[in-house]
């Protein structure tokens, strides 16, 4: 089989990749190498400025693509060898694919804490399979050992009901991947009241085969109900162990305990429980074997792609967690293994791999000049901008609040004079204005602290 | 900054007549002409509430207040006239929000303004009519809203459904809707029906920075977000019969979509670019303003040049812009009532700019003078028989289109004679804020709002549900008072009255 | 580009001739003069003598002379008038050997000649009865007269031609313009001329300029179209089902 475009993963990046591939080379055919049947797509689009954009993904069985797409093939099968001389694919079912251009779009795996235990004792969530499964162990489970202080670690904190949880974070602070410790005590509040538990039906289709499943997609956690074998929430069932990591784990070996497990922490403190459950992120995922040339990786293993998401291969793009974005950044952008990364450069690279197709010139997409990320953590609505936690500026900033307990929470981070990045909890209606100071670089220095006063009516000021 | 106590303020204020008050020279430093602004007795109460909180103590520096404002434009180099605050005016950057001044282009001191234009350049207002009744829609508003929201992608930056490239960019940015009509996605009747026929003919994409079109590039065919939406509307009121008529506007309960969009992120990077470049053309032609916000050079310098090309550019980015909502809500109802889009006479009846600056011919004290008019939330309202309207509103006077908010009217209004003579043929642009968000969530409850919306008869669509907070009618000024008081002062003429069915927010 | 006038007139060595060139210029004026446009008595041409230096204001004279209205910086227009001059003084000369060619008889030669039997070519348009019949017929078509009884004729001509011709009849609907009367009186502001008659012509010619620039207007909407029909193709997406005009 041969095609224009080739792109393996079914995550968000790979997905969005090739649906925008479909619809910009209608004539074209595309083949889309997914490992599992069930695929992500994005769905209820929600811009709410320029370049910060809210969705939904949902998981469809893979082939709903090829309905939607017709120029879309999709093959379930992993990728086993790339071969750069003849520009061809080889897979684990012996299927060889030739193209023209080729997306790595595969994604991360979790990042594991390292162990000396049976592997039904630690789980590491990054995908919806690990969640099911997760889902499943908890239910008898009565104590639990969470690692990682991202966004999946705080959501399983906040959704977790009917279990003792032992929250070791290494940072000062909760979720401190994606705040200051000011909304982290901001978002503490809520988690000590007890949340009405989510109803809804589950989405996932059921799946046979081998399970290697795309990463969580926003709001993964909505559908689910996380439940621990305790008949109710105790008080103070969740514990958090600040500044510390697990320093080693052992079986108990005693019978008498109720607990399996033993997690002996970095300070001293050693916790019986029944699960530890680590979320502390991903590290890109890339297992096949390149033959012709070498794909260049960057430190963390990601493979480097320059502005148009290139390879140092040149018909070989990459998007997605799988990738380490290599050119000198927008000052107000980094990267960071998120999927609205994933969304925004599985886009972009089906529009960079069309324009090099047609030799056409591209400008990078705008949504690289400035760091953006919308989700929804503690129950609340959370807009991260630009350099949100005063990143790549030291200590050389200073950070303007405000906060109505329970309400909503505005940090600006200024330099001389001018917003450099903002967190924003709770529905505060102000992104566009900040997202327009960060990239207007507009001196706000005479307004002073009024930019935050409540009283005065920022939003349509700079129309 | 003069600082003085509220009372002495008002020394330098006259109420000329019931709808217009004076601002004396002095009331700010270095007025080359007086101010005035327009209001009727709600919005003046709310007007010099807002000046006497900046006079209490302890309140200098931050924001200014509108009237000041309007002092301060008043105060720059080659104005001419007066520097006129509209009736639903507040602070903005720079000028305020609502505010016109017109400048003497043949005066070598006459300066433009980026602030004087706005960020969102050529944010405007488009009305197309249908030949469909209430009562056929009225069943099917619902579909209609979501086929309408299906059509239009809601949002700063989604995925416009109409793909632009480059190259495509930089022709729309020089055609304006000539590239719309050329890409066959408008009627050739659209065109005349907009301001400047839809085309500034001076836009120059070469004066456009590359961050500016990196910016506008995938934004095209998407509503804005905030104050960014499309409505269905029902004639709600006819004031005047034989205008109305003119517009195709026959009876009450005659169907109608009011787009509202501008330039948006392309215009802010525009107008960024350009305060950049005149903060240091200022020092070169040693050039002072009463505010920094003002920044500004002389118009025939090189940058008053490039800004007003790429002002230009802009301007024809925000009607390409309409152009596409239009092609999209054409086929949303086409494909709901299986008709095609001419059968439902969808034209369109006008198209107005809100934010922009022009060179425009006017008498000044009887004599004929080519000016630069800044109007920023402000529209052109040009009288009956003027060279520059469509030649179907020649006996009418051009249209003015007065979008309100979510839940609130929206207005048609035609220009005047009189508007002619008193603020350079210009009139409001909309619904004004008065209360602050934050007080308005202390004085709203979000679920009432939603009540109260619902109770209306208005189906909401939402992009996300902050914005039926934001944009909720109980925190601007009321647009009924706004039109009413420009009836009143006679710069423009009520027409008609449309009354929102469903709404399509951004 | 006096090439072909030149040869007409039969000028030597007309090929050659450089306008811009002062002595060739004073040639060409000598040469008309003596040979076509002979104004002056042969024994008393100032202008022949090419070479003498008070030629300039002999040659002002001459324009005087023959009333030549170019002004006398405008070499090239001055020539081409002198030149135009010889030509018509040529022309009336034989004017009848040279009609023999024009249109006018080329036409009329080839058409059989009739004798005017048809009672129309016979009117007297100057007569009472003439006019009294158009003002008849006026009346009839509900046009007001015009003092020239020939205008009424015109308008009641293009009356009936637009809409008293065989479509129209057949299919009236399609001719007879629908919409409400616009009061044009009440509603045109802004002429307050202070005499009612006035008042109301301002009006009307008013409207008949906007008519103008409304057809004007359509012309233009009618070549974008045509133009449009070469050039769009909206890039939309066609699942939307395609929606054009």
């Amino acid at each position: 089989m041969s095609a224009t475009f080739v792109v393996i993963g079914g995550g968000i990046a790979g997905v969005s990749c090739s649906e925008m591939l479909s619809f910009l080379e209608p004539n074209h055919r595309i083949i889309l190498v997914s490992e599992s049947s069930l695929i992500k797509t994005v769905t209820n689009i929600q811009a709410l400025t320029k370049t910060i954009t809210n969705f939904d993904v949902v998981e469809k069985e893979a082939q709903s693509l090829a309905h939607t797409h017709p120029n879309v093939t999709v093959i379930l099968d992993s990728v086993t060898k790339i071969n750069t001389i003849d520009n061809i694919i080889e897979t684990k079912s012996s299927n060889i694919l030739k193209y023209k251009y080729l997306c790595i779009c595969t994604g991360g795996r979790p990042k594991l804490i390292t162990h000396r235990l049976p592997s039904k004792y630690i789980l590491g969530i990054r995908d919806t399979d690990s969640v099911e499964d997760f889902v499943e162990k908890l239910s008898d489970s009565t104590k639990i050992v969470l690692v990682g202080n991202g966004g999946i670690a705080s959501e399983i904190i906040y959704k977790i009901r009917n279990v003792e949880v032992h929250w070791i974070i290494k940072d000062k602070h909760i979720t401190a991947t994606f705040v200051d410790p000011g909304a982290a005590t901001f978002f503490q509040e809520s988690l000590n009241q007890t949340t009405s538990s989510s109803t809804a039906k589950q989405m996932r289709y059921k799946e046979d085969g081998p399970k290697s499943g795309a990463a969580l997609g926003p709001d993964w956690y909505k559908n689910l109900e996380i439940y621990g074998a305790l008949s109710k929430s105790l008080p103070d069932n969740i514990k958090i162990h600040y500044e510390s990591e697990i320093a080693d784990t052992s079986l108990c070996g005693d019978s008498s305990s109720l607990h399996p497990i033993k997690a002996t922490l970095s300070n001293g403190v050693v916790i019986d429980c029944d699960l530890i459950v680590s979320a502390t992120g991903v590290l890109p995922h890339h297992q096949f074997n390149i033959e012709g040339a070498n794909l260049n990786l960057s430190k963390d293993g990601g493979i480097v792609v320059n502005q148009f998401l290139q390879t140092s291969i040149e018909n070989i793009y990459a998007a997605g967690d799988v990738c380490s974005p290599n050119w000198p950044y927008a000052t107000h952008w980094f990267p960071m293994r998120l999927w609205t990364q994933a969304r925004q450069m599985g886009c972009y690279v089906a529009k960079s791999m069309c324009a090099n197709f047609n030799k056409e010139e591209i400008l990078q997409d705008f949504c690289f000049e400035i760091f953006t990320h919308s989700t929804k953590l503690f129950g609340y609505k959370v807009i991260l901008l630009g350099l949100y936690n005063g990143q790549k500026l030291g200590q050389d900033y200073e950070m303007l609040l405000r906060m109505t307990k329970g309400h909503e929470y505005i940090k600006f981070v200024i330099q001389n004079g001018k917003l450099q990045g903002a967190i924003l909890i709770g529905e505060t209606d102000l992104e566009e204005m900040c997202e327009n100071l960060i990239l207007n670089q507009i001196d706000i220095s005479p307004y002073g602290t009024d930019i935050l006063n409540p009283d005065i009516d920022i939003e349509d000021y700079f129309d | 900054m003069v600082v003085r106590s509220y009372n002495d303020e008002l020394k330098y204020l006259e109420k000329i007549n019931n709808y217009c008050w004076r601002i004396k020279i002095g009331f700010q430093p270095n007025m080359k002409v007086e101010g005035c602004f327009y209001v009727n007795a709600a919005l003046e109460k709310l007007m010099l509430e807002e000046l006497r909180n900046a006079c209490r103590p302890g309140m200098t520096g931050g924001f200014l207040p509108g009237v000041k404002q309007i002092a301060n434009v008043a105060a720059l180099p080659g104005i001419v006239g007066r520097s006129i605050g509209l009736p639903d005016v507040h602070s903005g950057y720079g000028f305020a929000i609502g505010n016109m001044a017109a400048f003497d282009v043949n005066d070598p001191q006459s300066i433009v303004s980026p602030g004087g234009v706005g960020f969102d350049i050529n944010c405007g207002v488009r009305l197309l009519r249908t030949n469909l009744w209430e009562k056929d829609v009225l069943p099917v508003k619902e579909q209609l809203a979501q086929s309408l929201f299906d059509h239009i992608p809601v949002g700063v930056g989604s995925k416009g459904i109409i793909p632009m490239n480059a190259r495509d960019l930089d022709e729309a940015l020089e055609m304006g809707m000539d590239w719309s009509l050329r890409e066959g996605y408008v009627w050739a009747e659209d065109k005349e029906h907009c301001e400047e026929y839809g085309r500034m003919l001076n836009a120059d994409p070469a004066t456009v920075s590359m961050r500016a079109k990196k910016r506008g590039l995938p934004q095209l065919g998407t509503l804005g977000a905030g104050n960014h939406y499309a409505e269905i509307q029902v004639v709600d009121e006819i004031y005047d019969k034989w205008a109305a008529c003119k517009m195709g506007i026959e009876e009450k309960g005659q169907v109608c979509v009011m787009i509202h969009s501008g330039s948006r992120g392309f215009g802010h990077q525009v107008a960024t670019d350009a305060l950049v470049q005149m903060e240091k053309a200022m020092k070169r032609y040693n050039i002072e303003t009463n505010d920094r916000q003002l920044a500004c050079s002389h118009i025939n310098s090189e940058e008053g040049q490039n800004y007003l090309k790429s002002m230009a550019a802009a301007a024809n980015f925000a009607w390409v812009n309409r152009s596409s909502m239009t092609f999209l809500s054409r086929q949303a109802f086409a494909k709901q009532f299986n008709m095609s889009p001419d059968d439902l006479d969808m034209h369109v009846i006008y198209d107005v700019s809100h934010n922009i600056a022009k060179i425009e011919e006017h008498l000044v004290d009887g004599k004929p003078k080519t000016l630069l008019v800044h109007r920023k939330g402000s529209t052109r309202a040009f009288p009956p028989g003027h060279p520059l309207i469509p030649v179907d509103y020649q006996l009418t006077g051009q249209p003015v289109l007065i979008g309100g908010t979510m839940g609130t009217c929206s207005y048609v209004l035609t220009g005047t004679e009189s508007g002619m003579e008193q603020t350079f043929g210009s009139t409001c642009h909309g619904a004004g804020r008065a209360l602050s968000r934050a007080k308005s969530r202390r004085n709203l409850n979000y679920t009432d709002v939603l009540r109260k919306l619902d109770d209306m008869g208005i189906s909401i669509r939402v992009a996300s549900p902050k914005l039926v907070m934001e944009e909720a009618p109980e925190s601007y000024k009321n647009v009924t008072d706004v039109v009413n008081t420009c009836h009143a002062a006679g710069i423009s003429n009520k027409c008609i009255k449309l009354r929102p069915i469903a709404v399509i927010k951004g | 580009m006096f090439k072909r006038k030149l040869s007409a007139l039969q000028y030597p060595n007309f090929d050659a001739v450089n306008a811009t060139d002062e002595k060739q210029f004073r040639k060409v004026i000598a040469w008309l003069e003596e040979n076509k446009i002979k104004k002056y008595k042969s024994n008393n041409r100032p202008i022949s003598d090419i070479n003498s230096s008070n030629w300039k204001k002999s040659f002002e004279q001459y324009k005087k002379d023959v009333s030549c209205p170019v002004k006398s910086n405008l070499t090239i227009e001055e020539l081409d008038w002198f030149v135009n001059f010889a030509l018509d003084i040529e022309y009336l000369k034989n004017k009848s050997k040279y009609d023999q060619h024009s249109l006018a008889v080329l036409k009329s030669t080839s058409i059989p000649n009739v004798v005017a039997d048809n009672p129309l070519d016979c009117l007297d348009f100057a007569s009472k009865d003439f006019k009294t019949g158009i003002e008849c017929i006026a009346q009839m078509l509900k046009i007001s007269p015009h003092p020239n009884p020939l205008v009424t004729l015109k308008a009641c001509s293009k009356l009936i031609c637009s809409r008293f011709n065989q479509n129209a009849i057949k299919n009236p609907n399609d001719y007879i313009i629908k919409g409400t009367a616009f009061p044009f009186e009440d509603a045109i502001k802004g002429y307050e001329l202070g005499d009612v008659v006035l008042q109301k012509a301002a009006k009307c010619l008013r409207l008949l300029y906007i008519q103008n620039l409304r057809e004007l207007q359509t012309q233009c909407n009618e070549s974008i179209v045509s133009v449009q029909n070469m050039t769009a193709n909206p890039k939309t997406d066609t699942k939307l089902g395609k929606v054009g005009k």
